[in-house]
C-alpha cells in the first residue's frame, strides 16, 4: 500500500509539470490552431536562464528564496521575450496553417537547441536546491523540495483552469478556441487574444522548466521528453481540450510511474506509445476532442 | 443620400479566389427599415452578408455604415459601428453554456447595469431560455440555438442586425418567434437586413427586397410590390 502511495506521489508530481506543459500547447493550439514544437525549447532556456542567473546572484543572495524570485522573473521575462520575437516574426502569420507552421517550429527547435549549445554549453547546469530535508506525510517521505514545487504547480494550475473558466479575457480565449470569426462578431479583438494566449503559453513553458530545474538535470535538451510527453498528452486527451490537457498528462505520468517501477522505464515508454496508438484507433480525437 | 446609420453598399464586388461571388452590387437600407435579400441556393446572399460584416474580404466597391466607411474592416470593429450579425448555422461557441455566450454577446459593453438590462430584454423576448442558461449551447435543439444566436447578436445593443437564414430548417413555431422577435426590435429602432431563402417569409416581414441572381441585383422594390410581381411569383413563390 504505501508503495501505491509513493507512486502516486511521484505520478502526481510529474504530471504536474506536464499539465503546465500541456496546457501551454492546448492554448497556442487552441488560438492559432497550430502546433509549437518549439515550447520545449522555451521551457529548456527558462530552466537555462534560472540556473545562470542563480549563479549570478549566488554572491549577493546566496541561494536562498530571494534568488529564487529573481532568477524566476528573469527566466520569465527571457522567455517571453523570446516569445513576443517568435510571434510577431513568425507564428502571426502561420496562424490556422498546419504546414507553414510545422515547418516553423521544426526550425525553431533546431535554432533554439544549437544557440543554447553555443551560449550556455553541453554541460549539466546545476540549480542548487531550494530546501533540503524529507518530511513524513501519510506515511510516505516526501523530499521537501519536490512538495513545494507540487504545491506551487497545483496552485498555478488552478489559477489558469480558473482564469480561463470564470474571467473576461478567458472566456473570450475560449470563444476564439471554439471559433474565431464567431468571436470577432461579438466585438473581440481575435489578434490580441491570440498573442495574449501565446505569451500565456510561453510563461506556462517557462515557469514548468524553472520548477523542473532544480530536481533535474538542466541541459540545452531537457526540453525534449517533456515536449514528447506534452503532446502526447494533449493528443490522447483531445487537442484544443484543457480538461483533456489535464486528464491526459495525469494518464501519462501515472503509467509513466507505475508501469516504470513494476516493469521497466523502457516499457513504461512503450506503454505510454502503445496508448496514444489505441486511443488515435478507437478515438481519433482524444478523450475530449469535441470542438 | 444615406441619412444616418443607414447602410450603403455600392458596386460591390467579391472573389473567392479566381470565382467571382458577387459582381457590382449595390444595395441601401434606410435606417428603421426592414430589407429582404432574396435568392436561390448560391446566389451570393451569404456572401454580400459576410462582405458587410468583414468576413470575406471586397475586391471592389465600397460599404459605408451611418456616412462612415467599413470597407475590409475587421468584424470587430464593424460591430463596434453597431452592426451586429446573426450567422448562417448559428455559429454557437458549442462548448460554453447559453449564459456565457449571451455573455459573450455583450463582450464590448463594459456597463455592467446596461448587459444586465440587455440580459433582461433578451430573455423577455426568448422566455424559453430562462430554464436553459446554464446548459451547453450545442445540447439545445435547432430552433433553440437559433434563439440564443439572436439573443447574443442582440446583447451587443446593435443599431443594426443582419440575420443570414434565420429560419432555415425550423419548425414553424420556432419561425414565428424569431419572426415577432424582428419585427419587436424593428419597432424599437433597429434596422433590419435579412437573408431568406424562403422568399415568401421575406416579402412578408420586410419593407423593401432585392433579388440577387448569380452574383448580381437582378430586381428591388418594395416588398409589397415585389410579392404581386409575376416573375417573382413564378421564380421564388411557386405559383
Amino acid at each position: 500500500m504505501q508503495e501505491v502511495f509513493q507512486l502516486l506521489f511521484t505520478a502526481l508530481q510529474i504530471s504536474a509539470v506536464y499539465i503546465l506543459f500541456s496546457l501551454g500547447l492546448t492554448l497556442i493550439f487552441g488560438v492559432l490552431k497550430v502546433v509549437n514544437f518549439a515550447h520545449g525549447q522555451l521551457f529548456t532556456f527558462g530552466a537555462l536562464v534560472l540556473s545562470l542567473t542563480m549563479g549570478a546572484l549566488a554572491p549577493s543572495l546566496g541561494h536562498g528564496w530571494a534568488a529564487y524570485l529573481v532568477a524566476g522573473l528573469a527566466g520569465l521575462a527571457a522567455c517571453l521575450a523570446v516569445g513576443l520575437v517568435i510571434y510577431q516574426f513568425g507564428f502571426k502569420r502561420l496562424e490556422r496553417d498546419m504546414t507553414g507552421s510545422f515547418i516553423l517550429s521544426a526550425g525553431l527547435v533546431l535554432l533554439f537547441e544549437g544557440l543554447m549549445l553555443e551560449v550556455f554549453g553541453g554541460a549539466v547546469r546545476p540549480v542548487p536546491a531550494l530546501l533540503e530535508g524529507n518530511v513524513q506525510m501519510l506515511g510516505l517521505m516526501v523530499s521537501r523540495q519536490r512538495l513545494v514545487l507540487l504545491v506551487f504547480a497545483v496552485l498555478l494550475t488552478a489559477a489558469i483552469l480558473t482564469l480561463l473558466r470564470y474571467t473576461r479575457f478567458g472566456k473570450a480565449l475560449r470563444a476564439v478556441a471554439i471559433d474565431y470569426e464567431a468571436a470577432m462578431l461579438q466585438g473581440i479583438a481575435y489578434r490580441r487574444i491570440a498573442l495574449y494566449g501565446f505569451l500565456m503559453a510561453c510563461a506556462l513553458a517557462a515557469t514548468a522548466g524553472m520548477l523542473i530545474a532544480p530536481v533535474a538535470a538542466v541541459t540545452p535538451t531537457l526540453g525534449d521528453a517533456y515536449l514528447v510527453k506534452g503532446f502526447i498528452a494533449v493528443v490522447v486527451g483531445g487537442m484544443g481540450s484543457i480538461v483533456g490537457a489535464v486528464a491526459g498528462s495525469l494518464l501519462i505520468a501515472l503509467l509513466e510511474s507505475f508501469v516504470g517501477f513494476y516493469f521497466d522505464p523502457s516499457i513504461a515508454n512503450l506503454a505510454i506509445f502503445v496508448i496514444v496508438m489505441v486511443v488515435l484507433l478507437v478515438k481519433p480525437k482524444g478523450f475530449f476532442g469535441n470542438d | 443620400m444615406a441619412s444616418d446609420h443607414a447602410l450603403a453598399v455600392r458596386k460591390l464586388s467579391v472573389s473567392y479566389g479566381p470565382v467571382p461571388a458577387i459582381t457590382d452590387v449595390s444595395l441601401e437600407v434606410q435606417s428603421g427599415s426592414i430589407v429582404s435579400l432574396i435568392g436561390a441556393n448560391g446566389a451570393g446572399k451569404s456572401t454580400l452578408i459576410k462582405a458587410i460584416t468583414g468576413l470575406v474580404k471586397v475586391k471592389a466597391g465600397e460599404i459605408a455604415y451611418g456616412g462612415k466607411p467599413l470597407t475590409n474592416r475587421q468584424p470587430n470593429i464593424i460591430l463596434e459601428h453597431g452592426i451586429a450579425l446573426v450567422p448562417e448555422g448559428r455559429r454557437l461557441f458549442g462548448s460554453m453554456t447559453v449564459r456565457e455566450n449571451l455573455e459573450m454577446g455583450a463582450y464590448r459593453i463594459a456597463d455592467a447595469k446596461k448587459k444586465a438590462d440587455l440580459f433582461d430584454a433578451c430573455l423577455h423576448y426568448f422566455p424559453d431560455l430562462k430554464v436553459k442558461l446554464p446548459s451547453l449551447a450545442n445540447s439545445l435543439s435547432g430552433g433553440q440555438q437559433q434563439m440564443v444566436a439572436v439573443a447574443r447578436a442582440l446583447m451587443s445593443a446593435p443599431s443594426m442586425l443582419l440575420l443570414d437564414e434565420p429560419t432555415i430548417g425550423l419548425a414553424p413555431a420556432f419561425v414565428n418567434v424569431i419572426s415577432r422577435v424582428m419585427r419587436d426590435i424593428h419597432q424599437q429602432g433597429v434596422t433590419v437586413l435579412l437573408v431568406e431563402q424562403n422568399a415568401e417569409v421575406a416579402l412578408r416581414v420586410s419593407d423593401y427586397s432585392y433579388v440577387l441572381e448569380s452574383g448580381a441585383v437582378v430586381m428591388h422594390g418594395r416588398a409589397e410590390d415585389l410579392l404581386h410581381d409575376p416573375d417573382i411569383k413564378k421564380a421564388y413563390l411557386g405559383l
